[in-house]
């Protein structure tokens, strides 16, 4: 009995989830495998509704539903691409890759790779593809388990002379992004509705990280980034260094900036421990 | 008038407020003086930021209730043990009077809709639906707090009547019911069906909490929307469930247009016009921690 319920179950999602409709849904192979049935010999009309009218009620609020949420989710890509084309899009995606998971917040974990790759007709598609992965971090970030952070009174008590070797361990909030055009720039003027810079190519750098529940987004330079990457991937801070060196990176002009450096993303909570060998 | 007694003497827990992000700032400022607080329980699964935050300032404070739209008990996937271990992990942190879900299914072959979606109602799906509330009681040992839906088509095959297959569920899975009335009304609207006579087949020792909300009226049917006021003819339906039961625990859910927090509260304390006569079944204190 529980496989005609199952047989069911199928048969609905694939009217209720198709793009034209519940009748169009009924029609595909999916729905056809599942159950040989016409909606009018599954569900009752009503006195005012037709049986197909009443199952579109349930089909119309599942893109609304959805779509809704990635227009939350990335509101810089909405006004970037325009409402119309955003929400085009956005049915798209939920067409391509329907949810998995119980918490919407997974639902654009893949919208980055489908505007990259799937996706028709989305110009400029270099930027959208980045503003995409920026807001998919900030979601990313915002959700991320909590963990204290490290103080800066913390990071300065290691001895200078276990530095070399000290791993230093980011919170789980935070993220590093590289792209090749200002983003960081064109959100904050969008998000502050100011006027929007030009979508030069222009590489840049953020790291977008959690303090006291807040999403917070801060520019770095290129060595900044490079650094943290390294540090992010668990290179003790001499390695790290030794990297940027072998990547072309000035380390001589690097040098004089690392403890302000330090100091200032430890006070704005980067790392949730110091390694050493001492600690290990 | 009587006192309704809940088969697992579960509180009273008075006049609650549906948790929203929009008013964590206005709760966790002005104190209110509501009775219990609901959450959306996958508002606060995998996520670890400030509605946690938010949640352990306010669990301490309040009596809690968990209610989930995730749980698919009325899938014929298996049950999603991930998501039921996430459960109780919220479970321990919010430390809720009681926590449920709703009579539906989410989704299938490993998809999830986000919407609860209607169930045929006949002696198989009872039989499904029976069996697995079982398993997940069993697992987050406690009672689970299932609601009746509000639905927009009926099924050819159905043979039970909505109110009487809710008792034979609650009764076969020794569950506990949530009585939605906004989805009595709703519902009855949308399928024809009599409210008094739905009314009249639930087993009021196993309810222990009462739903009230708007809902948008389209002329040809009614969607739950649970926006703006809830209608006169709601009102009239909770006094009936009041009559026939006592009081119990009542919040209203409030999720479009959301207002300021005092008109969600307000709305809410009107019940006290249609509880009449009727008595509490426990003093809610025996819900309040310290």
């Amino acid at each position: 009995m529980a496989e005609q319920l199952a047989a069911l179950e199928r048969w609905m999602q694939a009217l209720l989830t198709h793009p034209d409709g519940p009748q169009r849904g009924a029609e595909t192979a999916e729905a056809r495998a599942a159950l040989a049935v016409e909606i009018e010999d599954v569900f009752l009309p009503s006195k005012e509704l037709t049986p197909a009218e009443r199952v579109g009620v349930y089909a119309d609020m599942y893109f609304v539903r959805l779509v809704e949420v990635l227009e939350d989710e990335f509101p810089g890509l909405v006004h970037l691409l325009g409402h119309e084309r955003a929400h085009a899009l956005f049915q798209e995606y939920v067409h391509a890759h329907p949810s998995r998971h119980y918490s919407l917040n997974q639902l654009g974990l893949r919208l980055e790779a489908f505007v990259r790759d799937e996706a028709a007709d989305i110009e400029p598609r270099a930027f959208a593809v980045e503003l995409a992965r920026l807001e998919r971090a900030i979601q990313d970030v915002f959700d991320a388990p909590e963990c204290a952070s490290l103080g800066a009174e913390a990071i300065a008590s290691v001895p200078a002379e276990r530095w070399a070797r000290a791993r230093l361990v980011p919170i789980p909030a935070f993220r590093l992004l590289a792209f090749e055009h200002p983003l960081n720039a064109w959100y904050r003027a969008f998000r502050e509705e100011a006027p929007l810079p030009a979508l030069a190519r222009e590489p840049s750098h953020v790291a977008v990280f959690r303090q006291n529940g807040r999403v917070w987004r801060m520019d770095l330079t290129r060595a900044q980034h490079a650094l943290l990457t390294a540090l992010a991937a668990g290179r003790a801070l001499e390695p790290a260094l030794l990297e940027l060196a072998e990547a072309g990176h000035d380390l001589a002009a690097i040098a004089p900036e690392l403890q302000g450096w330090f100091r200032t993303w430890a006070a704005e909570g980067f790392f949730a421990r110091v390694e050493t060998d001492e600690s290990e | 008038m009587r006192a309704n007694r809940n088969r697992w003497n579960l509180p009273d827990l008075g006049l609650g407020v549906g948790l929203r992000t929009q008013h964590f700032g206005h709760v966790l400022e002005h104190r209110p003086a509501v009775d219990w607080f609901e959450i959306v329980s996958e508002n606060f699964m995998a996520t670890g930021g400030r509605p946690l935050q938010v949640l352990d300032q306010i669990a301490a404070r309040y009596p809690m209730v968990m209610h989930g739209v995730s749980l698919s008990i009325g899938s014929t996937d298996a049950l999603d043990f991930e998501y039921l271990r996430e459960l109780k992990k919220l479970v321990a942190r919010c430390k809720p009077v009681w926590l449920g879900d709703h009579v539906c299914w989410t989704g299938v072959a490993g998809r999830n809709n986000h919407d609860l979606l209607p169930l045929p109602y006949d002696e198989a799906t009872l039989a499904h639906l029976v069996e697995r509330i079982r398993v997940v009681q069993d697992f987050l040992e406690r009672p689970l707090v299932l609601e009746n839906p509000s639905t927009y088509v009926t099924f050819a095959r159905s043979t039970i009547p909505e109110g009487e297959f809710l008792a034979r569920l609650a009764e076969e899975a020794d569950c506990a019911l949530l009585l939605d009335v906004n989805n009595v009304y709703v519902s009855c609207r949308n399928h024809g069906w009599d409210a008094d006579a739905y009314l009249a087949a639930i087993p009021y020792e196993r309810v222990v909490q009462i739903h009230l909300a708007g809902h948008t009226d389209k002329g040809t049917h009614c969607i739950d929307t649970h926006t703006g006021h809830t209608i006169d003819a709601v009102w009239r339906l909770y006094a009936e469930v009041m009559r026939r039961a006592g009081t119990i625990a009542t919040m209203v859910e409030w999720d479009q247009d959301i207002p300021e927090f005092e008109v969600v509260h307000a709305e809410v304390l009107r019940a006290r016009e249609f509880q009449g006569a009727a008595t509490p079944a426990a003093p809610a204190k025996a819900a309040t921690r310290g």
